[in-house]
């Protein structure tokens, strides 16, 4: 069966955490299957009366398991033998579920597995004990474990407190641990000095871009930066030792003509400015090449004045370079015409030294056009565009691969025009927040700050108010006085009011009543309810939205739980949810991890468009499938995708224009949909030079499918694919599978691994691999970073195979239809990761019969996912501890 | 000494070593370097270790600097025939690489960093070698680590990057650097530094109480998170009366001369040596053990070399298309990088500190992250690694069509400053051929 067990869970690779003793402990079985489990640990102890054991599963314990699980050697430290002598008891919960998973599994003993008659004992006999300390276990503690905020969290809930979109809180935390794969459970969420200093960072940081700075608003303004007066671009203009190359130089243009004067004089200013308002107007610069070292134009002198919202447009156009007489390819400046197509641009802000944040993207046109943006900067910050699609010269020898014998495409610049800040009040909503209504004056050293005439009063009164805010529950007399104290001992010490109103405010927000959740045992309130699908659906603590409906709920009204539910689902803030989970189950965050090699795959290489546009597809259709209330088929396949011009192309599918990603619909014989065969999961599950059905294998098991995938044993090595073009990864493998000791594994891993061998490492469709070697066909092009090819063409994929099932397949349409009729497999194991994701914990041992209720019930309209959410939101698991 | 306080405050670089975001903070900024320096800064090490890390964003003529041969027996090239006396003290590297750092001259950023694509849209750097050895070992010294640079423009490049990415700006003054190492700051200055890390402690000691108090109410199971919540705060409280006690302790007497700071930048090379003289001073004094060093090449004019005029800027002879005259030029100017670093670790051999001396306790990497700037690429990277306690005297040589990760030898720096990482950025293992002295 290939959909075998899905409630193992790996360990994540590298991170083997070392908290033996207290939180987690680990189980070795044979054949090194590690399984992670959580203990209740010390806090837990052995309270409560162990019950004995019933003989008959003593003696089927001892006669079968004996020979490897005794003693203080036991494979895997697993003495059961050991274990049947104290009898059950709460400490050793996690291990008598292990035993009972195993062999009701079919796989212990290894050799000769316990028969039907002994599974039956078992289930009859040992079963309901182990249900029964579950049971117990999550009386006393609940299910989740008390935690902290992750980063991502953490920034959410300070932008919506302050009503600050822009803060960049997320980098200034230290990564967060995982455990069963997601950021959200609280034994691996934890909490040192760095954590602590951290949060103290992070929360003046986000007051002090909230407090107002000036004695007055900002003044919008609207102001033009014209890409004629940026040393950015007229820079790059004339020659000089460094560059010899119109490529890697700007192009002074009148609307599609050369602009000559500029060109030939190095003295001819650069614009005509003011004094010839209809000329400046057709001015700008082009350039021939992608933002990339040496040639990175920006809009150097804007730099955003302080954080907040703006609007930036930006005026441009395409054109036309003819190239020199002999030499076609490389670009005479002087022969400039209309352009031929549209070109895509990406935006990115800046700030020094080249640290660089995404904005947005558009298409100039042929045409000049104006094209707008809503976006937030950061103080500081410059702009910089990035004609994506054009190419990025590396020496030695470049050659633009977008050349033409009658020349190649550019884009011009006219300008930016930046409006803003735009305040939508002042002073803002955050520094409201802090203080309320006490002026702003101007201090003996110039600095604008709070002032106020009754300090203590005000302290206490703006305390109260803002505690409201920012924590979930009504706070104690008792430590509301120590904020106070933190107020009155930085004023002592002869601190302002403001630098003082500022580190009660720190203290308060690096207190665990902001940093982490309180949920009650057992049935939870309506806050904690509130908070729960606050942190799953909209990936942030409850805000000022949910709390509001939180007062007003009864928690018993699992209508109205399910009502909101839908609300939420239909928010456009659901994309947040869709994004941190696929950042996860899917390791989009891995995505850029490793980059397509550059000699094997040039045409892949440094092309990020490509990789964002793959991104974007995983994160568009898997949010459709969920807003769209789609069947759990769709994981497998569909008849339509989202594509932009770039993945089009890479898909083969017939051309779209721009690069704005749009749903597009399937041809029949098209192996996309679904999201086997996104670029995004193909190339996060290569390495950049070579693909191992293996590894692909075993991963699209465990997230996708739910198949439990033992980790490789520790004496065999792993497989090197092999790029010069000798052998093929699958005949490698062959010599492997026969052998019987691997082979048990490898039927269940490799065969959806060996259909995908039909793409490459970014998901490119393939009937040869590529090779380093000598021999095999050449192919002709020249990559991304203006070199030529020089990769052959080697063996020919072989993408058939055969399931556990005996169930073959021809190619990866096949094996598609094949998986997705293993549609309760896949419903299970897609709500076993929400069920983590959303509540903290995976299902345990006494929740599998709910879990099996629920897809009972989602089981006639093919599990749609919307409403498996719904159902996940109403059952106790999630509405209780 | 004391002329130099009056106009010269407290360089808030300095100040903010370890977890230097670009603060505005008049308090957190006294505060945050203590989260790099433990309760336990009296604690004596037996035989601290310590690492100068320097990046020459030019590199070196490749074919200069690379010996031929392989192995202990290897013929010293030219370049390497100048620290000839030093040959059982460092190894020489080639065919490495950091995998995946591309881009040419922004990769500088990323030598100890090691984060792929600097170039690439979105590119974000990650934390450097010296600030995660900063988290861990800063709190012995003074200062958890040094930042230094060379005609960097405005201290806005450096090798060092935090856990959160942030740029850690250089100090470029080696004047400023000897005065941090050794003069006091003055009453009013010490005072106002602890007035600071007292609110800081406030603040600490006020969720401390919230900790204490939500603990009560909660299961065994949650508490136990709770508690490591508190330990987290107690923690970090402890680093701050660390902080607090450093003010008050005295700086160490200078054995040496305030620098004069170079004024022009042409005089990079006399820039090259005080900074090396300085990272010296700062170990020999256990002011830190940690220190980076960007030598800015690209952004330096024609600057002077003895016996030599250099008629062009050092960025474009570095692109010397082959010209046997820029050529000529190029290689004095590397000569001179060569001696001076024969100085300093010939300076460092001749400072004993209990039964050895501090070469043999600084591991001094030194290179670049272009392979051959000529041509901009950033493969095949010019690698020396001295001292350290490391077995030297050997060219350890990989595949130069197929490079082997540079950042296992971090990995292995980190595991010889007693630090247990068996990863660093794209590291695949420790680096192979090479092993501690017994």
């Amino acid at each position: 069966m290939l959909l075998s067990s899905c409630y193992s869970f790996p360990v994540g690779g590298a991170k083997r955490f070392c908290l033996l003793g207290n939180t987690y402990r680990y189980l070795t079985i044979c054949f090194g299957v590690i399984c992670i489990l959580i203990d209740g640990g010390v806090a837990n102890g052995s309270d409560g009366e162990p019950s004995l054991l019933p003989e008959s599963v003593k003696n089927l314990l001892h006669t079968q398991c004996a020979e490897c699980h005794s003693g203080e050697h036991s494979e895997a430290s697993l003495d059961i033998v050991g274990l049947t002598e104290s009898g059950l008891e709460n400490n050793s919960l996690e291990r008598w579920v292990l035993i009972y998973d195993r062999i009701k599994a079919g796989e212990m003993p290894p050799k000769s597995p316990i028969d039907t008659i002994g599974q039956e004992l078992i289930q009859r006999e040992l079963y309901p004990q182990v249900i029964r300390l579950d049971q117990e276990r999550v009386a006393k503690q609940g299910r989740a474990t008390f935690r902290r905020m992750n980063r991502l969290e953490f920034e959410n809930r300070l932008r919506a407190l302050f009503r600050a979109p822009w803060l960049q809180i997320k980098n200034i935390l230290p990564e967060d641990s995982v455990a069963f794969r997601f950021n959200k459970v609280g034994e691996a969420l934890d909490v040192s000095h760095v954590n602590v200093a951290r949060y103290m960072q992070a929360v003046d940081y986000a007051l002090r871009e909230v407090i107002e700075k000036s004695t007055e608003a900002t003044k919008p303004q609207v102001k033009r930066y014209y890409a004629r007066e940026q040393p950015g671009f007229n820079r790059k203009v004339h020659y000089n030792e460094f560059n010899r190359s119109a490529e890697r130089a700007t192009f002074p243009l009148i609307g599609y003509e050369p602009d000559l004067q500029v060109l030939g004089d190095p003295k001819h200013p650069f614009t005509v400015g003011d004094r010839d308002p209809e000329l400046r107007e057709k001015e700008a610069f082009g350039v021939v090449a992608s933002s990339y070292e040496p040639l990175e134009p920006v809009f150097g002198q804007f730099k955003a004045p302080i954080s907040g919202r703006y609007k930036l447009r930006f005026k441009g156009y395409t054109f036309w370079i003819g190239g020199e007489e002999k030499r076609w390819w490389k670009p005479d400046r002087e022969k400039t015409s209309v352009g031929r197509r549209a070109e895509p641009i990406a935006i990115y802000a800046q700030s020094p030294p080249r640290q660089l944040r995404k904005l947005g993207e558009f298409d100039f046109q042929i045409e000049p056009s104006v094209q707008e943006m809503d976006i937030y900067l950061l103080q500081g910050e410059t702009i910089r565009p990035d004609p994506v699609r054009l190419f990025r010269s590396r020496p030695p020898n470049f050659r633009n691969p977008l050349a033409e014998k009658d020349g190649m495409p550019g884009v011009a610049y006219s300008y930016l025009e930046v409006e803003g800040p735009l305040v939508d009040q002042w002073p803002s909503f955050g520094h409201q927040l802090l203080f309320v209504d006490l002026p702003l004056e101007k201090t003996d050293q110039k600095k604008v700050e709070v002032t106020s005439a009754h300090p203590t009063e005000d302290a206490a009164r703006l305390l109260e108010r803002f505690l409201k805010e920012a924590y979930l529950r009504p706070l104690d007399e008792q430590p509301r006085a120590v904020l106070l104290n933190v107020f009155e001992k930085a004023r002592e010490s002869g601190f302002s009011f403001q630098e003082s109103m500022i580190a009660m405010y720190t203290a308060a927000l690096c207190s665990p009543h902001f940093v982490c959740f309180e949920e009650p045992l057992g049935e939870l309130d309506a806050i904690a309810i509130a908070n729960r699908l606050g942190l799953f659906l909209w990936n942030q603590p409850a805000e000022n939205r949910l709390r509001s409906w939180a007062q007003h709920l009864d928690v018993k009204d699992t209508a109205e739980i399910r009502a909101q539910t839908k609300r939420m689902l239909a928010d456009p803030q659901v994309r947040t949810f869709v994004d941190a989970f696929l950042d996860y189950w899917l390791d989009l965050r891995k995505l850029n991890d490793t980059s397509p090699d550059e000699v094997l795959y040039p045409d892949y290489y440094l092309d990020d468009a490509l990789v964002d546009a793959a991104q974007a597809e995983t994160q568009l259709y898997l949010l459709d499938l969920i807003q769209q209330n789609k069947p759990i088929r769709y994981l497998i396949d569909a008849d339509y995708t989202f594509v932009n011009e770039r993945l089009a192309a890479h898909y083969g599918l017939q051309p779209v224009e721009g690069i704005a990603m749009r749903r597009v619909s399937l041809p029949t014989d098209s192996p996309r949909g679904g999201l086997l065969t996104q670029a995004s999961v193909l190339k996060v599950t290569a390495n950049g030079t070579t693909t191992s059905p293996v590894v692909r294998g075993a991963w699209i098991g465990e997230r996708i499918l739910g198949t439990r995938i033992p980790p490789p044993p520790k004496s065999v090595p792993a497989i090197e694919p092999d790029t010069r073009g000798a052998t093929t990864i699958r005949e490698q493998l062959k010599l492997h599978r026969a052998d019987p000791g691997c082979a048990g594994c490898h039927t269940k891993i490799d065969p959806v691994g060996f259909a995908l061998e039909s793409f490459d490492v970014v998901g490119g469709w393939r009937k040869q691999y590529r090779s380093l070697g000598e021999t095999g066909d050449k192919v002709e092009g020249i990559g991304k970073n203006g070199q030529p090819f020089t990769f052959k063409l080697g063996p020919q994929v072989d993408p058939t195979g055969e399931l556990p099932t005996a169930e073959k397949f021809e190619d990866v349409e096949e094996l598609k239809r094949l998986l997705m009729e293993q549609e309760r497999g896949l419903a299970r194991n897609l709500l076993v990761q929400w069920t983590i994701y959303a509540t903290g914990a995976p299902p345990r041992i006494s929740d599998r019969s709910e879990i099996e209720q629920i897809l009972d019930r989602l089981q006639s309209d093919g599990y749609l996912l919307g409403s498996m959410v719904e159902e996940l939101v109403c059952s106790p698991m999630f509405l209780r501890k | 000494m004391a002329m130099f306080l009056k106009n010269q405050p407290l360089s808030r670089r300095f100040v903010l070593k370890g977890l230097g975001a670009s603060l505005a903070l008049p308090w957190l900024d006294a505060m945050l370097p203590a989260v790099c320096r433990g309760a336990t800064r009296l604690e004596t090490q037996q035989s601290p270790q310590r690492m100068l890390a320097i990046c020459n964003n030019l590199g070196l003529l490749p074919e200069k600097f690379f010996p031929t041969a392989a192995g202990s027996d290897y013929t010293l090239s030219p370049y390497l025939q100048i620290l000839e006396e030093h040959r059982q003290n460092f190894t020489v590297f080639s065919g490495v690489w950091h995998p995946d750092v591309d881009g040419g001259h922004p990769a500088d950023i990323c030598f100890l960093t090691a984060a792929p694509h600097p170039g690439s849209g979105g590119f974000r750097n990650t934390i450097s070698l010296d600030q995660l050895m900063a988290e861990q070992i800063g709190h012995h010294t003074r200062f958890p680590s040094l930042t230094l640079g060379v005609n960097v423009k405005g201290g806005q490049r450096s090798l060092s990057w935090t856990g959160a990415g942030v740029l850690i700006p250089c100090e470029e003054s080696p004047l400023a650097v000897y005065q941090q190492l050794f003069l006091q700051g003055s009453k009013e200055e010490v005072a106002n530094q602890v007035r600071k890390l007292e609110l800081g402690q406030s603040i600490m000691d006020s969720v401390t109480t919230q900790t204490k108090a939500l603990s009560k109410k909660l299961g065994p199971n949650d508490r136990h998170r709770v508690d490591q919540y508190l330990t987290g705060v107690r923690d970090l409280e402890q680093r701050l009366v660390a902080a607090k006690q450093w003010e008050h302790v005295p700086k160490p007497k200078p054995r040496s001369e305030a620098p004069v700071d170079p004024k022009d930048p042409k005089a990079y090379l006399a820039n090259v040596k005080l900074m090396y003289d300085m990272a010296c001073l700062a170990f020999e004094t256990d002011s830190t053990r940690l220190v980076t060093l960007m030598l800015d090449s690209v952004s330096a004019p024609a600057i002077d070399v003895e016996g030599i005029d250099i008629t062009d800027g050092y960025h474009n002879l570095s692109h010397h298309g082959k010209s046997a005259a820029k050529l000529k030029q190029l290689e004095a100017i590397d000569v001179e990088h060569m001696k001076l670093l024969k100085q300093l670790y010939s300076t460092l051999e001749s400072a004993q500190e209990s039964q050895s001396h501090l070469l043999d306790r600084t591991m001094v990497l030194y290179g670049s992250n272009l392979g051959n700037a000529n041509t901009h690429v950033t493969t095949n990277l010019p690698i020396l690694f001295a001292g350290g306690g490391f077995k030297h005297g050997q060219h350890l040589a990989f595949d130069t069509q197929n490079n082997y990760p540079l950042p296992n030898l971090f990995v292995s720096m980190l595991q010889k400053m007693g630090l247990e990482y068996d990863r660093f950025s794209t590291s695949t293992g420790t680096m192979r051929g090479i092993s501690f002295n017994p």
